[in-house]
């Protein structure tokens, strides 16, 4: 037969979450794995690597049949098994079989060796004689190189390296065409290590073995994939070749992943390289489709040359009217009002390639807040900077997850943080951009999408001429952005003031609002 | 040193265990004298190291003027039936359910375990007493009383250690290796559940002599005049200032048969798990 | 630079016979990071429980000292000796959730330390674990101060755990494997923190592990330990140079990289293991 073993497709997979259950109510479905799609060529490894929580564990458990998918289609050997019911897998299992995470619990403490490794033999009628399959244990167990004497011991009286031996010969017994081996080396020592990868790697060439080896350590998985998949929240961010991925990865995520595996060599600084907060990725601009608002002036124009200097692949400059041209062809004019759901939902379509969104439209009135005539103000700048910022999030968390996930930026100001006299309704608008920002972040964080809240100083553009100094240049904001973005910072605190502030703001909050409102 | 110690446990408590009922089985040669005969002349006889001792009367007579001894012998056969009958009728009872329960989890698992908190929360020694008032008096009937009571404690322990196994990789082993859910169950959990079982089915039969006791001792047993060791203790209560020793013999025994069916479940417990017997 | 921990002749043996550590040396000076690294059944976890006082009760030393600023540990009477720990001498756990009582709120576990070994005042003490709780880059301190264990993630929970034992400024912390629960870039973010802990406190830090890439980036002295007994000691360019001892470079070559290919990977050769299993056997009947 030729064409991939295993064909996967948009599989899906939702379980319901108990810890999140009420007494009595069905408990809420949470989705593990969010259309995973994937070709295994027969004799072929694939790696799937992630941290804890990106699916990886139960999208293996998923392939053998051990989970029902929700939706998607798997193909095995040109056979769907997506809805077989347990009796028809039967005949598909002894060519699919699988290597578990710890042998310790894998091995029922009450069977002897022998007939824990004959025991899918008989059971999948590969011998129908329980001596012919005792025989064949005993073969199984003399390729995974522990000795058919160990048939009569039992598994707690076997080291670790032992019985996960043991495991693999109950795999192979069958003479499967498939195996998926989870996690099958992460309790061990090095060298026992090294000896399991070895003889997984013989038996995967001597019996021409396709294999989906699962772990959490990318250095394992180079060892025996020749293909990797990177899986990140129930979906898969980078595919390829074990070489490209691990020579030239392309996604942040990966990137992030394999920066932080500390290899065995002394490289000065390495600790420091990189700072990345807990809780937010960093995200590189190079290769990725930008959508801007507020291009037309101040640090809206400039974020677009700078992030066509920092390599992104596309730029989507928004100005209210749609108007503005680049001299750079990967510059595109959008028109786009983020005060007017329809603009915002037209973009959503024609910049459904959008990675990353900055929301820097906003506007500014200086308004005294309780003088009457200027409630229309405050109103306006609530509808702009908050609720046009996130109407924005909420069109493009879909698009940016859709595409393999990103980042959005919000710009709020360092007002959000501190609140000066005579700008009350300003700093309410960033102070809810601000805090909205927050809100999003853990919910959009398991999306593959990082979320970062700006909170720039005072910046020298025409919008704050009324501004006394110190004010930074919009060149060295964008710059310091684009830094803290890359860097994985959650909170960005950009121009020197508002460095100053976040400093102070730590120790002395009350000592910084005085000394801001000297300015006013 | 694992080894020595689990071995003293089952040896003497399974000696003892043993010996009781050797003597329950042996009761009419072992017991010098008829249980049931009176002689007002020998009424509260003191024991044989006590003055006034009649050699005849070992363990001295009640106020009837009974044999202590004899009657001590003849109630072993009620005490040891129904720790047994109760006792292994209780396990078989709670094991299914909670294996049940455990193992096929969702809707039977809410049912059977709502069950087992209604029925648990009722107070155990009166719902025996209601049940033997309601179905009559007799040995049959404080066995079913007894099974009735307490197949929630193995129907429970067996559940939650059922549910422990499940979560075992070897189970999802068992699955990619072909067997049936059925043979899973009984070839793979049930090995593992079934020293737990048998600890507590030790446990079970001691507590199955004391309910007896306690329904003799009120009178709700066999019928009162065949010897049983909570009859007996009913029985000397009411002369403890004058002779102590119709008590204090029954009382000593339940004690041993206690502690010997702990002692034995203790040796059990290690001598059964794969792992420890190492 | 004067030695904080200094252990001479370490010798741990099991209460019903045989050594699990034959006459370790090592010594640990201020501001440094000594790394003990080798794999199950190397000694390295009896060395750290040694230091701590806290081997199993099948285990006991049957030789040798463990020196720390002076007094020998294994002489000091045990009420000096628990006065000592965690004030002198702190733990950084392998496991965040266990090292936390589940029970407590981060604050009353974090205060505890502080009033019991600093006799500080209450509000003083919620100060400081507030103060520490920042040095560790916890952002809104202060909320994590009201929280329970289960609501912190794995790598908060570790830097919970750092500032515990920061807290007293001990001179010696004894971290055993401290990152191996976690995932690879929240390990980054702990290994860099007790880096920057350490350096900026000058503390003294035993490290175990058996990752020789956590090694490479944490430590500045190493001790490599099989079957108890040192097999090499040194600075970590010499731990990691091609002149290291065989078992060293055969582990170094049996540790998987995902910057090289499949057939760059060797296990460890049976005989590095024989002749260091003969040596220990060695020991053994030279020393019953």
């Amino acid at each position: 037969m030729t064409g991939p073993l295993l064909q996967v497709r948009d599989l899906t997979l939702s379980l319901p979450d108990r810890s999140r259950g009420k007494l009595f109510a069905k408990p809420p479905m949470t989705d593990i794995l969010r259309g995973i799609s994937l070709d295994l060529p027969r004799g072929e490894s694939l790696g799937i690597v992630g941290e804890s929580g990106s699916g990886k564990t139960s999208l293996g458990r998923t392939l053998v049949r051990l989970y029902q998918p929700t939706s998607g289609q798997i193909l095995f050997d040109g056979a769907d098994i997506t809805t077989l019911d347990e009796g028809a897998m039967r005949t598909h299992r002894k060519h699919m079989q699988m290597i578990f995470q710890d042998p310790q619990s894998s091995l029922n403490p009450r069977r002897r060796v022998g007939e824990i490794v004959a025991q899918p033999v008989l059971a999948l009628g590969v011998e129908r004689d329980r001596r012919a399959a005792l025989k064949r244990a005993d073969l199984a167990l003399d390729r995974a190189g522990l000795g058919h004497a160990f048939a009569r011991r039992y598994p707690h009286e076997l080291s670790g390296g032992q019985r996960q031996r043991v495991g693999i010969a109950r795999a192979i017994a069958t003479e499967p065409r498939l195996i998926v081996a989870d996690e099958i080396v992460s309790g061990l020592d090095v060298s026992t290590q090294a000896q399991i990868l070895a003889l997984l790697n013989d038996l995967k060439q001597d019996m021409g073995l396709s294999l989906i080896f699962i772990s959490h350590d990318l250095s394992v998985v180079r060892v025996l994939a020749d293909r990797v998949m990177v899986m990140l929240g129930g979906r898969v961010v980078e595919e390829g070749t074990s070489a490209d991925v691990f020579q030239g990865p392309r996604h942040a995520y990966t990137r992030q992943l394999i920066d932080a595996v500390p290899l065995p060599v002394i490289e000065p600084g390495w600790l420091d390289t990189k700072p990345a907060t807990e809780g937010t990725r960093m995200v590189d601009i190079k290769g990725q489709t930008v959508l801007v608002t507020g291009t037309s002036r101040g640090i809206g124009r400039v974020f677009v040359d700078a992030l066509l200097a920092a390599g992104a692949a596309r730029v989507y400059a928004a100005t209210r009217d749609g108007s503005g041209s680049h001299s750079d062809a990967r510059v595109v004019a959008v028109k786009l009002d983020v005060t007017n759901s329809a603009d915002i939902s037209t973009a959503a379509q024609t910049c459904a390639d959008t990675t990353v969104l900055i929301n820097n439209a906003g506007i500014n009135f200086n308004s005294k807040l309780l003088e009457t005539d200027q409630v229309d103000a405050a109103a306006a700048e609530i509808t702009t900077n908050y609720l046009g910022t996130l109407n924005m999030c909420r069109a493009f968390a879909p698009v940016i997850e859709g595409n393999g996930g990103g980042a959005i930026v919000n710009m709020a100001s360092i007002l959000a943080r501190v609140n000066l006299p005579l700008m009350g309704s300003l700093c309410a608008s960033k102070a809810a951009v601000y805090s909205m920002t927050q809100g999003i972040r853990a919910e959009l964080a398991s999306k593959g999408i990082a979320v970062f809240a700006v909170l720039p100083g005072a910046v020298d553009t025409d919008m704050t001429k009324d501004f006394p100094p110190p004010k930074a240049a919009p060149a060295d904001i964008v710059a310091e952005v684009l830094a803290g973005i890359q860097a994985g910072e959650a909170d960005i605190y950009a121009g020197d003031m508002a460095k100053g502030v976040s400093g102070g703001l730590a120790a002395d909050r009350p000592a910084v609002i005085a000394e801001m409102a000297g300015y006013v | 040193m694992t080894g020595a110690r689990l071995n003293w446990r089952i040896a003497v408590g399974g000696g003892a265990l043993l010996a009781l009922a050797v003597i329950a089985i042996l009761a009419p040669v072992l017991a010098p004298v008829d249980p049931l005969e009176q002689d007002l002349f020998l009424e509260l006889l003191p024991p044989w190291w006590q003055a006034d001792a009649d050699p005849t009367r070992a363990l001295g007579a009640d106020s009837l003027g009974r044999d202590v001894l004899s009657r001590l012998i003849h109630a072993a056969r009620p005490a040891l039936t129904v720790a047994v009958v109760a006792g292994v009728l209780t396990m078989l009872l709670g094991t299914a359910l909670g294996l049940l329960a455990g193992y096929m989890g969702g809707m039977v698992d809410v049912l059977i375990s709502r069950l087992v908190d209604i029925w648990t929360s009722f107070p155990p020694v009166l719902l025996a007493i209601m049940l033997v008032a309601l179905i009559g008096t007799g040995l049959h009937s404080v066995i079913i009383a007894i099974v009735l009571i307490d197949w929630t404690r193995f129907c429970r322990v067996v559940r939650s250690e059922t549910l422990a196994q499940t979560q075992m990789e070897y189970i999802d082993a068992a699955v990619i290796g072909g067997l049936k859910r059925g043979v899973i169950l009984f070839r793979e959990v049930l090995p593992n559940v079934l020293p737990l079982v048998i600890v507590l089915l030790t446990l079970e039969m001691s507590i199955a002599i004391i309910v007896e006791a306690i329904l003799s001792f009120v009178g709700l047993s066999v019928s009162s005049d065949s010897p049983t060791w909570g009859g007996m203790i009913a029985e000397g209560r009411q002369v403890i200032h004058q002779a102590w020793w119709v008590m204090a013999f029954p009382m000593g025994l339940i004690l041993i048969a206690v502690l010997a069916l702990n002692l034995l479940g203790d040796g059990l417990k290690t001598a059964l798990d794969p792992v420890l017997r190492r | 630079m004067s030695a904080i921990l200094d252990i001479r002749d370490l010798r741990v043996t099991l209460r019903r016979g045989g050594h699990l550590v034959r006459d370790v040396s090592l010594s640990v000076n201020a501001g440094e990071v000594h790394g003990l690294v080798g794999e199950s059944g190397a000694g390295k976890t009896m060395i750290a429980r040694a230091v701590l006082g806290i081997l199993p009760d099948a285990v006991k030393v049957s030789g040798g000292k463990i020196g720390f600023r002076g007094d020998d540990l294994l002489q000091l009477a045990p009420k000096r000796f628990r006065a000592l720990l965690g004030r002198e001498i702190a733990l950084i756990p392998q496991d965040p959730l266990t090292g936390l009582n589940p029970a407590r709120r981060i604050s009353a576990q974090m205060t505890d330390m502080l009033r019991h070994h600093l006799g500080q005042s209450r509000q003083e003490a919620r100060a400081n674990a507030l103060r520490l709780l920042q040095e560790v880059q916890i952002r809104d301190a202060g909320q994590v101060l009201d929280r329970y264990p289960h609501e912190l993630s794995g790598g908060m929970r570790q830097r919970v755990l750092i500032a515990i034992a920061f807290s007293a400024e001990p001179s010696l912390i004894v971290a055993d494997e401290p990152t191996t629960a976690l995932d690879v870039t929240v390990q980054k973010q702990i290994l860099r923190l007790i880096r920057q802990m350490q350096e900026r406190h000058g503390t003294a830090v035993l490290f175990v592990t058996h990752d020789l890439g956590v090694v490479a980036k944490v430590c500045h002295q190493v001790t490599v330990l099989h079957t108890g007994q040192v097999v090499e000691q040194g600075g970590i360019a010499e731990i990691m140079s091609t002149g290291a001892a065989p078992f060293t470079r055969a582990l170094m070559g049996a540790t998987p990289r995902y910057d090289q290919p499949a057939d760059a990977l060797h296990p460890v050769p049976a005989h590095i293991h024989r002749e260091l299993l003969a040596a220990a056997r060695r020991f053994d009947e030279a020393n019953p």
